[in-house]
Formats: C-alpha cells, sequence, structure tokens
C-alpha cells in the first residue's frame, strides 16, 4: 500500500486554478520529487496534503487517514519543513525544538532525547543554546529541518527547503536527506531546482500550471524527451525570431527557443546537426561565443513538455 | 490543555527576550511613577483645596455662633476654609469683585431670632463666578446648614402642633428645651457636605507614589496585552503560526494559548511593578492581598480581553504597534492614571467609568486609603470581568470569523 495517496485534488484562488486535480502515490521508503517553476502549484499541493488549507475537492490519504476526515491523524504522521525559515528568532536552536516537540505531544526525557537525536542529524548539537537570530541562513535551515523531523514522521514533507542556501549547505541538507532515506524515512521533496530533484529523488512529477505533465522515474522522464540532446549556444548579437524559426525548420530539431543572449535547441543528434547550425548563424551574421551540448536532463524534458524553461 | 500552556509561556519567554518589550513595559512605568509622585508629592501633602471666604456676621444671635464656631470651624472644614470677617456687604463686594475671596456669607440681622421665633430667616451667600466651584461649595455648605435647620424646626413646631397639646409636660418647659434641641446641630454629623469633604480629604491620604504606582500600573496594562495581540500578528509574519498548525493541535487551543499568552505576559508585568513599587518606593498596596490578587486578575482579564478586541480589529502588527500607546495614553488619562479622579469635572467621571482603567483605579485606590478587604472590591472585580467577558467574546468571534 502506498503511504501517500492523493486523489484528484484541486484548489482554486478565484479564477486562478492553482491546482487542478493532481493524483499520484508515494511508496514508503521512497523520495519522491515535485518538480515545476514558481506558480506550479507545488506549495498549495503541499499545504493541502499538511492540512493548511482545504481542498476544493479530491482528498489525499496519509497512511490510510484522510487529510479532509482524519486531519489530526494525518499530522501525527508528518513532518512539515516550510518553504520559510518558521522559527522564533530570539529563542536557541532548543528552545524552539523542545516548544515545536510539544507541539507534537513529547515531554519529558522523549522530548529532550528526540531533542538531541535531530540536533544530531542535522549536525548543529554544539550550537543549541545559541539563538536562531544568530544563526547563518544554513543553519537555520537545517534547524528548519530539525523540527519537521521531531515526530519521527513516516512522511517528511519539505517545500523547497533549500532556497537562499549557499552551496556548502544545500549539499549537506541533501546528504542529510539521503541519510535519512537509507534509514527508511520517506520524503516528498518539492523544489525548482531540477539538480538537487535528479540528485535526490527516485521519483519524480513534474508540474505546471497546477497540473503535474509527467511522472516517473528520472530515466523514466528522460526517454519522454528520447535521444535528444540539449544544445546551447551563446551569441554576442542578438538573436531575431526569424532565426529561430529557421533553426526550428530543421529536421530532427523539436523545439528552440532564445534566453538572453543564447538559444537552447532540442534535437536528436545534436553533435551531428552543430555544423549546419553554426553555418545558418553564420549566413545571419551572428557571432557565436560558446557551444555547450547537454545530455537529456530534467531541464530539457520540461522544455520538451513545455516549450518553457523550469525557471521561467 | 498542556498545549495552551506550552504556547502562553513560549510567549512569555519571548517577551522576556525583547529589550524593547523590557524597556517600554517595565523601565517605563516605573520611571513614570518615580518621577510624577516626586513632581506631584506637594498636591498631594500640602492641602490641596483651600478656600478663601468671607464671614458678615449682622446678627450675632446663637444660630450665626452654631455656623461659624461649630460649622465653619469644625474639624473637618478648618483645614479647607480660610475664613476673614468682615464689617460691610459693601466690603465683601469689594473683596470679591478683587478676586482675594471666592464667597462671603451675610448673616442678616436678626437671623437667629428669626429661626427662634419660627418666622423667616435667610443666609446670603456673594459668590466670585471666575472660582465657582469654591464658590459652589461654601454654598452647599451653608444649603446644608439651613436645611439641617428646617428639619429641626419642622420637627418641633410638628410636635408642639400635635403630641405637646395632649401632654403632660408643662408648655413652657417645652419652649425652653427648643433652643437646646436646635443647638445640637453642631454635633450633626450628616451635613452632606461635611461628608463630601471628608471623602477628600481621605483620598489624599494617599501619597503621589501611590496613586500614580496605580495609575501608571494601570495604564501600561494596556501596553502589555496590546504587546501581546502584537504577536498573533507576528506569529503570522513568523510563519510560525502556519507551522504550529502542521502539528496536531487544534486550532481552538492555538488560539487559547494566544490569550493566555497576552494575560500572562500582563500579569507579570502588573505583579513585578506591584512589588517593585512596594519594597523601592514604599507603596502600600494595601493589607488584603487576596483583594489585590482578584483585583489583578480582573484587571488583566479587562485589558486582555479589549486587547484581543483590539486585534480583532487592526489590520495588521503594524496598525496594533502605532495606534496601541496612543490608545492607552487616552484610557489611561480618562481612567485617571495622570490626573487625580478627584479633580475630573462632573462629565469626565461619567466617560471615565466607561475604561477599565477607572475601574482598576477606584478598587485599588479602596484597598489603599481604607485597607479594604477582598469583598470590597468586588464590585470593581465584577465590572472588570463583565468588561473582559464582553471584550473577549466579541474579539474572538472576529477574529476567528477573520481566520486568524
Amino acid at each position: 500500500m502506498a503511504l501517500l495517496e492523493v486523489k484528484e485534488l484541486s484548489k482554486s484562488y478565484g479564477n486562478i486554478k492553482a491546482v487542478g486535480g493532481i493524483s499520484f502515490e508515494i511508496q514508503k521508503g521512497e523520495i519522491f520529487g515535485l518538480l515545476g517553476p514558481n506558480g506550479a502549484g507545488k506549495t498549495t499541493t503541499i499545504s493541502m496534503l499538511s492540512c493548511l488549507i482545504k481542498p476544493d475537492s479530491g482528498d489525499a490519504f496519509v497512511d490510510g487517514c484522510s487529510i479532509l476526515k482524519d486531519s489530526m491523524e494525518v499530522k501525527k504522521r508528518i513532518g512539515v519543513v516550510p518553504q520559510d525559515v518558521s522559527l522564533y528568532p530570539t529563542l536557541s536552536a532548543q528552545e524552539n525544538l523542545v516548544f515545536f516537540g510539544e507541539m507534537y505531544g513529547l515531554t519529558g526525557s522523549k522530548l529532550r532525547e528526540k531533542v538531541d537525536d535531530v540536533l544530531e542529524v542535522v549536525g548543529l548539537t554544539d550550537r543549541r543554546k545559541e539563538a536562531i537570530n544568530k544563526y547563518s541562513g544554513g543553519m537555520k535551515r537545517r534547524i528548519n529541518i530539525a523540527v519537521g523531523l521531531l515526530p519521527s514522521p513516516k512522511l517528511l514533507i519539505l517545500d523547497e527547503p533549500t532556497v537562499g542556501v549557499d552551496p556548502q549547505s544545500r549539499t549537506n541538507i541533501l546528504e542529510t536527506l539521503k541519510e535519512l532515506n537509507k534509514k527508511g524515512l520517506t520524503i516528498l521533496y518539492t523544489s525548482h531546482y531540477m539538480e538537487e530533484v535528479e540528485f535526490l529523488c527516485h521519483r519524480i512529477a513534474i508540474m505546471d500550471l497546477g497540473k503535474i505533465i509527467a511522472i516517473g522515474s528520472l530515466n523514466e522522464l528522460r526517454l519522454l524527451v528520447g535521444e535528444r540532446d540539449l544544445l546551447r549556444i551563446s551569441t554576442a548579437n542578438e538573436i531575431s525570431k526569424d532565426l529561430v524559426e529557421t533553426v526550428k525548420k530543421i529536421p530532427d530539431v523539436s523545439e528552440a527557443r532564445v534566453l538572453d543572449e543564447s538559444i537552447e535547441i532540442l534535437t536528436l543528434h545534436g553533435r551531428k546537426l552543430l555544423p549546419q547550425i553554426i553555418e545558418i548563424f553564420g549566413d545571419a551574421g551572428i557571432k557565436i561565443k560558446s557551444v555547450e551540448v547537454k545530455e537529456p536532463n530534467l531541464e530539457s524534458v520540461f522544455l520538451h513538455l513545455t516549450g518553457k524553461e523550469l525557471r521561467d | 490543555m498542556k498545549k495552551i500552556f506550552f504556547i502562553a509561556i513560549k510567549d512569555l519567554k519571548l517577551r522576556a527576550r525583547d529589550f524593547y518589550a523590557f524597556i517600554l513595559l517595565l523601565v517605563m512605568p516605573l520611571v513614570l511613577i518615580l518621577v510624577l509622585g516626586i513632581v506631584f508629592k506637594p498636591m498631594w501633602t500640602s492641602t490641596p483645596f483651600v478656600i478663601d471666604m468671607g464671614v458678615v456676621d449682622f446678627d450675632n444671635g446663637e444660630f450665626s455662633k452654631i455656623l461659624i464656631n461649630d460649622v465653619f470651624d469644625s474639624d473637618d472644614l478648618k483645614s479647607m476654609l480660610n475664613i476673614t470677617f468682615l464689617d460691610s456687604e459693601a466690603e465683601a463686594k469689594d473683596r470679591i469683585n478683587q478676586g482675594k475671596l471666592a464667597a462671603v456669607v451675610i448673616l442678616n440681622r436678626g437671623f437667629s431670632d428669626a429661626i427662634m421665633a419660627g418666622e423667616n430667616a435667610s443666609i446670603e451667600v456673594l459668590a466670585d463666578p471666575e472660582q465657582s466651584i469654591k464658590s459652589g461649595v461654601v454654598k452647599s455648605i451653608v444649603e446644608s446648614y439651613t436645611l439641617e435647620v428646617l428639619k429641626r424646626r419642622t420637627m418641633v413646631e410638628t410636635f408642639l402642633g400635635t403630641v405637646a397639646p395632649y401632654s403632660s409636660v408643662n408648655p413652657q418647659d417645652i419652649q425652653k428645651m427648643i433652643p437646646e434641641w436646635l443647638k445640637e446641630i453642631e454635633n450633626e454629623k450628616d451635613i452632606v457636605l461635611v461628608k463630601s469633604s471628608t471623602e477628600k480629604k481621605s483620598t489624599n491620604e494617599i501619597p503621589a507614589m501611590g496613586y500614580y504606582a496605580v495609575g501608571m500600573a494601570v495604564m501600561y496594562l494596556l501596553f502589555a496585552t496590546n504587546s501581546g495581540a502584537e504577536t498573533i500578528f507576528e506569529e503570522r509574519r513568523l510563519k510560525t503560526y502556519d507551522r504550529i498548525r502542521t502539528a496536531p493541535v487544534h486550532e481552538n487551543v492555538l488560539f487559547g494559548g494566544k490569550l493566555l499568552g497576552i494575560f500572562l505576559v500582563a500579569f507579570v508585568q502588573f505583579l513585578i511593578i506591584v512589588i517593585f513599587t512596594a519594597l523601592f518606593y514604599g507603596v502600600s498596596w494595601g493589607k488584603s492581598l487576596s483583594g489585590i490578587f482578584i483585583l489583578m486578575v480582573s484587571s488583566v482579564l479587562a485589558f486582555s480581553g479589549f486587547s484581543t478586541l483590539f486585534a480583532s480589529i487592526a489590520k495588521s502588527e503594524e496598525q496594533i504597534g502605532s495606534i496601541g500607546p496612543a490608545l492607552s495614553m487616552i484610557f489611561g488619562f480618562l481612567g485617571g492614571g495622570m490626573w487625580p479622579v478627584f479633580l475630573f469635572p462632573q462629565w469626565m467621571n461619567v466617560v471615565s467609568k466607561f475604561t477599565p482603567n477607572r475601574w482598576a483605579l477606584d478598587g485599588f485606590l479602596k484597598l489603599m486609603e481604607s485597607n479594604a478587604n477582598f469583598a470590597q472590591v468586588l464590585p470593581q472585580c465584577g465590572v472588570l470581568v463583565m468588561m473582559a467577558l464582553l471584550f473577549f467574546l466579541i474579539g474572538t468571534l472576529r477574529l476567528k470569523a477573520r481566520g486568524v
């Protein structure tokens, strides 16, 4: 049985459909990624699964408990790490953890042990007595995760937990999550950083405009693009619309779009096609600064499926 | 239920760590109590209300003497009335025109004889319109006196007309006793004005430091409860409100915790001010510990309720932060925290009763001045608790409707 079952979940704000009838499942022990650009509906989905907002329709079940009918039971089974650092700045890490532990019903020695455990997991035991407002951004994020681990959740839900974090802290957070998963923790991870999702997740759902447009393992998603490569050509001059249309007409080119002073081309046999493309640019008087050929990744999958870049 | 307590304790801890809150909620009121207590000390310790008045005694009879020696010069009034004896009405008018006297009492010739004979007798009071309060006091004293004389004369006349004709007592003996009965007026303690002046005097027995300790402690309660109400919005800004909601915590528990937090912050602040002023400023808060406690709880409840209502009306943390202090000052002034209530004009006395400050102040002053006990401050506590219930009810309903 799946640990999380999401069935036709929908949420609208006025005329805007934030989430439009999404369904997916997460198996026990899995790290499931929800990938999509800002505004795709990831946070709204997470908020519904955390019982913070009620869906307009549909339901979701955590370990068999409905988010609509058994929200208190759902809350006992999940740990939530919100996008923002949701901590009391003037309280120490330990005081924050003790307080949120109390909110999960922990008291006495159980609470103390749990606080020690989670501090150990995020590697901040020696800084436990310092106030949160004295912490670096990365350290705050780690305590933010530690709070999510307090209830010993069956499912840990993380909403873009690395936003604004330095690369070193980001790596640390991702490694920590991998370790926790190895110990059996099921994780729902949302991000708009495809590298993180590629690194971490067993299965990925790609969201755009409130809908899941693709779902599967990284390899399964790559197959959606086929053997296509992603060519990124940086130029010294502005690229005209006519040039983009010319490139699109080349056989085997499935998508082409301009990004600042570069063009991204999704094509079969990218390396073979490169001389022809360079010639077209030369004829148009465009000076090429650099050329990059990328293997299919989530970026190219997203581009292939939506015609947009993930960071749009 | 434990979670309500944990939330409240957390709020108390957060306030304790907030340096700005420490300055605002503790240092400021303690400094103000000290400053106001010292500055206004003379107003409390010297005679605050002396009336310069004159007397023209054309009568020189028994009843004039009673009024002058036994009423004006009574223990209760002599410290308040500064009497100058004048020879003529012209002189009296002259002194009043110069503003030297607030009022002059003219006892016309034959005043006492007229009373004894049961005829019309009158006392004239000349008043300076620019000193209307003082002259009003003199007029009231005289009115009370004449009323008392009238009361006794009616009593005597009734006796003579109804009982005496059938009595075995000799009518001539009765006639001899009448002046004695009438003379006992000086012993009459029910004269209204004498009574009211007594009240005023006893209020003055509370030192300025004591009065302002109560006034400021009560006024700053609203600062404390408002700062507590601000945390409802602060939790939203910090997103900790949603974080608590992701834990198995019922909405009502979260809300109850916030309200208890508001109460605790204000109660601890009040308690510190009471203890500090008692230890270091020598303020006596009364002898009834249970009275002090119940009044503190009622006051804090009323202000907590008010702040909940305020938070339900305010749109943001900033709005509470900017409007809240102004509201506290207005309530503080109206409630007698800054200016003694006994100097309030009548209309302000009425308005003042609509603020929790006034009821709290009245209760504490009662404990201080007359060492009242627990039961004697129950009326004030009752009003404060009623206010608290009303404010909490409206505030909570509004906050819930807003989804806060």
